[in-house]
């Protein structure tokens, strides 16, 4: 799922290891979410939402032409 | 999020078995199993210690079947389902070969094991579908 980790990481001047240490996940796990690789658990995403200070659906978009429903 | 942090429940009895059998093969006097079994013990020990930490890499700490996070918990989950249907099948195989190669009667291990794999098998169905 696309989504603004890598772009609100980037602004917070984190590394992909400080983002993980600080949600508990590893660095490897920060860089599959970036990549899209990997979509979060509902508690991992809420974490990622609070910790960015934004909603989820805010942080979280599904592809292009996708609408959800 | 909480990391993973604590030995896993099949790596707590993989290591009973593993320094089980290491005594026993001390108490029958086959040292030199035994001495390979503690050189695995210790290079276990070694490795979940690092799993723990969040070292190393995710294919090693997935590996270790010590997983850091819920996508590497995923991994593992998704590795020990395919280990497990390859077993199931190379059992069934084995039964079934022993069967026509021994005229009817498989090894009881093999049956023991057939049984020991299905009952599992079937427990963990209803234990998923209920958690789900």
């Amino acid at each position: 799922m696309d989504n603004e980790i890598r772009r609100l990481r980037g602004e917070r001047g984190l590394s992909q290891a400080a983002l993980g240490e600080a949600l508990g996940v590893s660095r490897q796990t920060v860089n599959s979410l970036e990549a899209g690789r990997y979509d979060p658990s509902l508690p991992l995403a809420l974490a990622l939402g609070r910790f960015f200070g934004m909603p989820v659906e805010d942080l979280f978009h599904l592809p292009d032409g996708g609408d959800g429903g | 999020m909480n990391a993973i942090r604590h030995l896993t429940w099949f790596n707590r009895l993989f290591l009973v078995v593993m320094v089980g059998g290491a005594v026993w093969c001390l108490a029958v006097g086959i040292w030199w199993w035994t001495a390979l079994l503690l050189v695995g013990v210790a290079y276990l020990a070694v490795a979940y210690r690092q799993a723990l930490r969040g070292g190393g890499t995710d294919r090693s700490r997935v590996n270790a079947v010590q997983p850091f996070d819920e996508r590497e918990s995923a991994a593992s989950t998704w590795a020990f389902n395919v280990t497990g249907q390859v077993a199931v099948l190379a059992l069934m195989a084995l039964f079934v070969a022993q069967t026509a190669m021994q005229g009817g009667q498989p090894d009881t291990i093999v049956v023991l094991l057939l049984l020991l794999v299905a009952g599992t098998w079937g427990v963990a169905i209803q234990v998923a579908t209920r958690r789900a």
